[in-house]
C-alpha cells in the first residue's frame, strides 16, 4: 500500500481584486504545497489570456489556513490542517491595501495583513457567490473535510541520543538553532507532566529529519534504535553525527540512501536546515 | 462490533450503484466486495447464488477497490479499516483507462454525482451519522506479523499454527541477525495489523528488535513480546513497559491467540 499516492481534496480560495477563485484541487497527499500552487498560478496564467505574463511562483504568495496560520512552502498536502481550506494571497499587491487588508507599504506575508478582516471578507464572499456558494458548503458539509491530516512538520530536526550524550546534543541543537533550525530535544522539549512516550511519537512525526548523536552508548540503547526504526518507517532523513571517545559509525544503516554521515563540525554548514523546501 | 458503511459499485453494465451496508469490523473486504457483485450481476435466489460460486469468485479480479481518499484498499484488508468517511469504491478495472481520464477524473465523476444536491439520500445520512467520522484501524493485507530469529523459529511457527486456525493471516519474518532496514520487512511492518516478537537472551539486544519495536510504536500498531529463556527484567527500558507473554507459560502461550484475535479483530 504506498500511502504517497494518496489523493486529497483541498479548497483553494484566491485573493487579489476581491475574490478571483474558488476551486477544489485534488492532489497527492506527498505534494508539496509549494508545487501545487504553482501549478495553480500557472494554469490560472494560461486560462487568463489578458493576464500579464510574468513568472508567478509560490514564493509570490502567502497562503494561510482556515485558522489564518500562515503555512510553510516546504509542507506536504496531507499536512494541511482540517478542514483543507486555504486563502491565498499576493505577498505584497495593491489591490490588498484597496480592500484595507494591509497597510500601504506593508508585505502580506508579515503581521501586517488583517488576518481576521480577510478571513471575514474571503469566507464571506465566497458563501455569497451563486456559484462558489454552493461549492464550498458541499464541500464543508462532505467526506473531504474529515480527512485527518499528518501534523504539521514543526521540527527541522529530531535529536536523537543517549542520555549520557546529553550536552553533546544539547550544543549540536544549539549549533542548529543558530542557523535557524527548529529542533526536538526531549529533555528539554517536552514538558513536564506530558505523556512523554507520546510527546515522542507525535514529534517524530512531525520533523523532517533524524539527526542521531552516534556515540557507543547511543549504540546501546533500546530507546536510541528504537527512534531509528520510526524515522526509518516514516521514511525520514537520518544524519549520523558520530560523537564522543568512541564514536558509532552504525553500518548497516549507512547503507541506505536516505542516510548521510556529517562529522559534528560539518554540521553547521548544512545547507539542508531550516527554511530549505524538501525535494 | 458492527459499524456502517457505504459502498458505491461502478460497472460498464450497471453505472454507478451505492449501497449502504451495516457489518461486523472484522468482515473481510473481499466478503464485502464479493456481496456486493452478487447481488448486482447476479440472479438473487437461493438456488441461483449457490450456482454461481465459481463466476463470482472469478468476478473478483474484475474489480478494484478504492477509498474516498483514493486509497488503495486490498481485499485482504477488513471492513473496520476502511478510512474515513467509510466510504469505498468498487471499480471494474476495464473502467480506468486514459480515456476515461484514468483513475483520478473516473473517481472525481462518480463523487460528483453522490455529492450533488439531488445525490442518494443515504449518503447524505451517511456522511451527516456518527459513522463517518469512526476512526478505522490502519489498512493492512495481513494481520499478524511474527518476527523470531531463525533459532526460535518453532515458537513462532507453534503461535502461527493457532493464530491461522483461528482465522487470522500471518506472515513469518526470519530475523538475521545485524541485518536491518530492507524494504520487504518495512513493507510488512506497514501492511501488519499487529506484530508479535519471540525474544530470546541472544536476539533481545539486536538492534534490528528495537527497531522493529520502534516501527511498531511510531505506526501506533500493537506489538506482543514472546518471552523464551528470558525474564522481563531483562528487556531493555523501551519495551519493558510491555504487557509480555512467557512461552514456558503454557496457560499464558494458550490464551495468547485468543487475546491476539480479540486485539486484532475487536472480539
Amino acid at each position: 500500500m504506498d500511502q504517497s499516492s494518496r489523493k486529497r481534496r483541498i479548497f483553494l480560495i484566491v485573493i487579489d481584486h476581491g475574490v478571483e477563485l474558488a476551486i477544489y484541487v485534488d492532489s497527492q497527499v506527498s505534494t508539496l504545497l509549494g508545487d501545487l500552487l504553482d501549478q495553480v498560478v500557472r494554469s490560472m496564467l494560461d486560462y487568463d489570456t489578458d493576464q500579464p505574463r510574468r513568472l508567478l511562483s509560490f514564493s509570490d504568495f502567502a497562503v494561510f489556513d482556515d485558522s489564518m496560520d500562515r503555512l510553510p512552502d516546504d509542507i506536504r498536502v496531507g499536512s494541511i490542517p482540517a478542514p483543507g481550506l486555504l486563502f491565498v494571497v499576493p505577498r505584497s499587491a495593491t489591490s490588498l491595501v484597496e480592500l484595507e487588508l494591509i497597510e500601504p507599504g506593508k508585505d502580506a506575508s508579515g503581521s501586517e495583513l488583517n488576518l481576521h478582516r480577510m478571513h471575514f471578507f474571503a469566507y464571506h464572499s465566497v458563501r455569497l457567490d451563486p456559484d462558489w456558494g454552493p461549492r464550498l458548503n458541499r464541500f464543508l458539509a462532505g467526506p473531504d473535510a474529515l480527512f485527518e491530516p499528518d501534523p504539521l512538520p514543526i521540527y527541522d530536526a529530531f535529536v536523537s541520543f543517549s542520555t549520557a550524550d546529553f550536552l553533546s546534543a544539547s550544543n549540536l541543537a544549539l549549533t542548529l538553532e543558530k542557523q535557524g533550525a527548529r529542533c526536538f530535544l526531549a529533555n528539554t522539549s517536552i514538558s513536564a507532566g506530558s505523556l512523554w512516550n507520546d510527546e515522542l511519537r507525535v514529534a517524530l512525526k512531525a520533523s523532517r529529519r533524524l539527526v542521531l548523536v552516534a556515540s557507543g552508548q547511543a549504540a546501546e540503547s533500546s530507546w536510541v534504535l528504537s527512534e531509528i526504526g520510526a524515522a526509518w518507517m516514516l521514511g525520514l532523513p537520518i544524519i549520523v553525527v558520530p560523537t564522543g571517545d568512541v564514536p558509532w559509525v552504525p553500518g548497516p544503516i549507512l547503507d541506505r540512501e536516505e542516510v548521510r554521515l556529517v562529522s559534528y563540525d560539518d554540521i553547521a554548514g548544512l545547507p539542508d536546515f531550516a527554511g530549505q523546501r524538501k525535494t | 462490533m458492527r459499524r456502517d458503511i457505504y459502498a458505491v459499485l461502478v460497472t460498464s453494465t450497471n453505472g454507478i450503484t451505492p449501497r449502504a451496508y451495516s457489518d461486523d469490523t472484522h468482515t473481510l473486504v473481499s466478503d464485502l466486495v464479493t456481496r456486493l457483485i452478487l447481488v448486482h450481476n447476479h440472479p438473487v435466489t437461493p438456488e441461483d447464488i449457490r450456482a454461481c460460486v465459481k463466476p463470482i469468485s472469478d468476478d473478483l479480479g474484475r474489480y478494484e477497490v478504492w477509498s474516498w481518499d483514493a486509497q488503495s484498499i486490498p481485499l485482504q484488508a477488513r471492513a473496520g479499516q476502511i478510512p474515513k468517511p467509510g466510504v469505498f469504491f468498487i471499480i471494474e478495472v476495464s473502467l480506468i483507462n486514459e480515456n476515461n481520464g484514468g483513475l483520478d477524473a473516473l473517481l472525481l465523476a462518480v463523487k460528483k454525482v453522490l455529492s450533488d444536491d439531488g445525490g442518494p439520500s443515504k449518503f447524505q445520512r451517511h456522511l451527516a451519522g456518527p459513522w463517518s467520522h469512526w476512526t478505522p484501524r490502519p489498512l493492512s493485507t495481513f494481520d499478524v506479523l511474527l518476527s523470531a530469529s531463525a533459532a526460535d523459529d518453532t515458537v513462532a511457527i507453534d503461535i502461527e499454527k493457532q493464530l491461522v486456525a483461528r482465522g487470522l493471516s500471518t506472515v513469518r519474518s526470519i530475523r538475521p541477525a545485524g541485518d536491518f532496514g530492507d524494504e520487504t520487512l518495512r513493507r510488512q511492518l506497514l501492511e501488519c495489523q499487529m506484530l508479535l516478537s519471540v525474544l530470546t537472551p541472544s536476539s533481545v539486544h539486536d538492534p534490528r528488535v528495537a527497531i522493529e519495536t520502534g516501527a511498531c510504536w511510531v505506526l501506533a500498531k500493537p506489538f506482543v513480546p514472546v518471552l523464551s529463556k528470558i525474564a522481563k527484567t531483562e528487556l531493555p527500558p523501551s519495551m519493558a513497559a510491555r504487557q509480555c507473554v512467557e512461552a514456558g507459560d503454557a496457560a499464558a502461550l494458550d490464551r495468547l491467540p485468543e487475546q491476539i484475535k480479540l486485539l486484532v479483530l475487536g472480539r
